[in-house]
């Protein structure tokens, strides 16, 4: 995973990446996070498989910019099945 | 604090006029559809900003109608309205035929929202305690 600051966003596996995203917080933490942040957001960092959580998801953006401003990030809300709805 | 006014589209749908930049675009206007069961914040048209370099955000999963997540890819953009601006993520959609903004627009910019379809009318007024 490198430095996704300049890419150009047609090139980008979404799909592929998402479902990395999804992986890495299903194994490493869903049920930690659901027990204790259910509704706020968390920003899981693809290369270090780190997590930042944050009541509103700029929160959660900003702490895991702050760590690395380039990597790669997958927002979550906790405990929904996606970050955002479009009913 | 001036009252932003939107209008009716020819379909009948509220609309509102924004200036969208990216970090390395110029801005650019767009007719937005206002759709407040959407809760993120823009929805922009990946055919829309193909050509130009935006600052990639991140990836998110959006629930759609069907009740199927789908992923999605987020740009940052500069919204201008006036003399307000926020920087946000907006999504991009790659099969949608509208820009759209949504619940975290109004809530960003602090604005409420009337639709008034027998007067013709879409007034976004700003939104402040003691209204």
């Amino acid at each position: 995973m490198g430095d996704y600051s300049n890419t150009i966003f047609a090139d980008i596996d979404v799909e592929g990446l998402g479902a990395l995203g999804e992986r890495i917080y299903t194994e490493k933490y869903k049920a930690e996070f659901e027990h204790k942040y259910w509704g706020k957001f968390a920003e899981i960092d693809l290369k270090t498989q780190k997590a930042y959580v944050g009541n509103t998801r700029g929160e959660a953006r900003n702490a895991a910019r702050k760590e690395d401003p380039t990597d790669f990030l997958y927002l979550i809300r906790i405990g929904y099945p996606a970050a955002d709805r479009w009913i | 604090m001036a009252t932003w006014i939107g209008r009716f589209d020819s379909g009948g749908n509220p609309i509102l006029h924004i200036s969208v930049e990216g970090l390395y675009s110029q801005a650019e206007s767009f007719e937005a559809l206002i759709d407040t069961g959407f809760t993120g914040f823009l929805s922009l048209l990946i055919s829309a900003v193909h050509i130009r370099e935006f600052r990639l955000g991140e990836l998110q999963g959006m629930t759609l109608a069907d009740g199927i997540s789908r992923m999605r890819l987020t740009v940052i953009v500069t919204i201008s309205m006036d003399d307000e601006q926020l920087t946000v993520e907006a999504v991009l959609d790659p099969d949608g035929e509208e820009v759209i903004f949504g619940m975290d627009f109004l809530r960003g910019f602090a604005r409420g929202l009337m639709i008034l379809p027998l007067e013709g009318k879409v007034l976004l007024p700003k939104d402040a305690p003691g209204l």
